[in-house]
């Protein structure tokens, strides 16, 4: 037996024999206290059904907390300011990538849709008939949006369908058949298709209409994002004990082909793919084993990754492109603290910060969702995960932020317009 | 058994959650006082963790997994209160010293001392690595998942622990065979 060996059982056998005696005497007490404690909504966790690094994509505000609707509404839509414009041509639309002009934002809480308009601040709900509504994302041309429904009381696993509208509310009808464990949408860059997992599978549904196609050959995938610029295929990170990033075409026969060539560290290691919209390169966060996370790109080509530079003792954190793809926006991480920061994304010049620092739980994430306006010029954050969050416009420039509110909207997505 | 309690306590059964509070009390309670060394604030921290665990339980993804969860809000619950009471706790170990006996017995109870005095020194989430892996025989995996943290940097954080703690106690150590010679520490 080594002294380590001899030192650890020792440490064992102090630790029972000093908590043998504990006989703890306040179980009333407790649960006194949590009797008179309400509980959270299932809804109210957007990790119950998205892992956390979905949060830093364009879901920038959490699920609505439910049952709380009459007490934070008002003020949630007083506090709303004009972030970006809505007006526009009615005949052109944006190209799929690149800048665009800035729209509405499209919100859900509890279980309704909404669109805010930037310029009064209004919060109007869509007459999308009964069902509990959700997480609400434009098309790249910004005239349609797919949501989430449940039908009935929610259960585990949920049983959820994905849903298509119009812009302004219309022509809702059901894209898929009530779906277990359905997750993590994307649409395809023409907008004829939406990519969606399903109990960690990846299938892929005609918004013209059709039964869902799975595509089995991909394994067990997260973060499913079609490719730029023409979306012939779906980068996606394969989930096992060494994950790596794949791409595969939308059709269930072909075959997947890695994009990354690096071995994972472990299995927490090419998380929250972010793809640039040339379709070059995927940012992503790596996990070393000594509890280190930083932001890397792969060359999608070449299989290449470089780590973004960032001051000693920090760690990076969930990157989102801008829509330009000149720049990377991602959550620095110190001890205790952290603070979202814009960088350059081919790694030169040094990071610029956006907003406050953040105070930071013990073992825990950020607790804030970000991403950029669609015409580059600003960041979106939203910081808290319940309806004391707050949310900010935040120009790239330093110009003086803009306070667009606080509660429980869901904040989702800023419709794209032709620029 | 238990998951039956916690998918009624999930949909708002209290008595449900009574059940398995009770089963678990004096396991988090035991813990919590060998995280935090103070009767109180482990009342506190157990406390805290269960209310937090009703409130939140609706939310809990996969109730197989409920003691697992559990065991995570109660290290949560024990990180914020020991960083509360850190000055307090220097205090306390500075107060704690005493001189060395040579009776066998005694030098027992010494060795526990020198092994409390140690372990107060860790950082709280180096104490909980201890107590996951040590007091509650958790397997390192399970003590990474409750942790939050990749298997590797939990694996290091015990590896960390244990030094620190052996330096530590070897430091005190000395420090006490400096006071027995009469020299100086």
């Amino acid at each position: 037996m080594t002294t380590n060996e001899q030192f650890e059982r020792g440490l064992t056998a102090w630790l029972h024999d000093d908590a043998a005696f504990r006989v703890p005497d306040h179980l009333d007490e407790v649960l006194l206290a949590s009797a008179a404690t309400g509980q959270r909504s299932a809804w109210s966790s957007l990790e119950r059904w998205l892992p956390v690094d979905t949060t830093f994509r364009p879901r920038l505000f959490n699920m609505p907390s439910v049952g709380r609707v009459l007490a934070v509404a008002a003020l949630i839509l007083i506090l709303i300011a004009v972030a970006v414009f809505a007006i526009g041509s009615q005949h052109r639309l944006p190209a799929p990538f690149g800048l665009a002009r800035n729209g509405i934002f499209l919100s859900s809480r509890d279980g309704d849709i909404y669109r805010i308009d930037p310029k009064t601040a209004a919060a109007q709900s869509f007459e999308l008939g009964e069902g509990f509504d959700f997480s609400p994302i434009f098309s790249r041309d910004g005239t349609k949006f797919v949501f989430l429904r449940s039908d009935g009381p929610i259960a585990e696993p949920a049983i959820l369908t994905l849903y298509v509208a119009n812009a302004d509310g219309s022509g809702r009808r059901a894209l898929t058949p009530p779906t277990e464990s359905l997750d993590w949408f994307d649409w395809s860059p023409d907008g004829t298709r939406v990519a969606y997992m399903s109990k960690g599978f990846l299938n892929v549904v005609a918004v013209a209409g059709g039964e869902p196609v799975r595509l089995s050959n991909a394994g067990r995938v997260h973060f499913p994002t079609w490719l730029p610029p023409d979306g012939k295929e779906i980068a996606f990170r394969v989930e096992t004990r060494r994950p790596a990033i794949y791409a595969i075409a939308p059709d269930p026969t072909s075959k997947r082909r890695p994009l990354s060539v690096t071995p994972a560290n472990n299995e927490f290691d090419y998380q929250g793919i972010n793809v640039a919209p040339d379709g070059k390169a995927i940012a992503f966060t790596r996990w070393t084993d000594d509890d280190v996370s930083r932001v890397y790109i792969l060359d999608v080509v070449s299989g290449a990754e470089r780590v973004l530079p960032t001051d000693a003792g920090f760690s990076q954190r969930g990157s989102v492109y801008s829509p330009d793809g000149k720049l990377i926006a991602y959550s620095r991480v110190g001890s205790g603290t952290y603070q979202i920061v814009v960088a350059n994304a081919d790694g030169s010049g040094s990071e610029h910060p956006i907003g406050p620092v953040k105070p930071r739980p013990p073992e825990s994430y950020p607790d804030a969702s970000w991403a950029f306006t669609p015409d580059g010029t600003a960041l979106v954050i939203r910081y808290g995960n319940d309806d004391k969050g707050t949310t900010h416009l935040f120009p790239i420039d330093g110009s003086p932020e803009t306070d667009l509110g606080s509660g429980g909207f869901e904040f989702v997505d800023v419709q794209r317009l032709a620029p | 058994m238990q998951r039956d309690l916690v998918e009624r306590a999930r949909k708002g059964d209290h008595d449900a959650f009574a059940e398995l509070a009770g089963a678990a009390i004096s396991r988090l309670d035991a813990a919590a006082w060998l995280m935090l060394r103070d009767v109180e604030q482990a009342k506190d921290a157990v406390q805290n963790a269960l209310v937090r665990a009703w409130r939140d339980l609706p939310t809990l993804r996969d109730p197989e997994r409920f003691d697992a969860w559990l065991h995570r809000l109660l290290v949560n619950a024990c990180i914020d209160e020991a960083r509360r009471l850190r000055r307090h706790r220097l205090d306390v170990e500075l107060t704690s010293l005493s001189v060395p006996s040579i009776v066998d017995d005694v030098s027992r109870i010494e060795d526990r001392d020198r092994l409390e005095r140690g372990f107060l020194r860790l950082e709280p989430e180096l104490r909980a690595v201890i107590v996951l892996h040590h007091y509650l025989d958790l397997p390192m995996p399970a003590v990474a998942t409750i942790l939050g943290i990749p298997l590797g940097t939990a694996k290091s954080r015990l590896h960390r622990a244990i030094n620190e703690m052996r330096a530590a106690l070897d430091a005190d150590a000395r420090v006490r065979g400096d006071l027995v010679e009469g020299r100086p520490a």
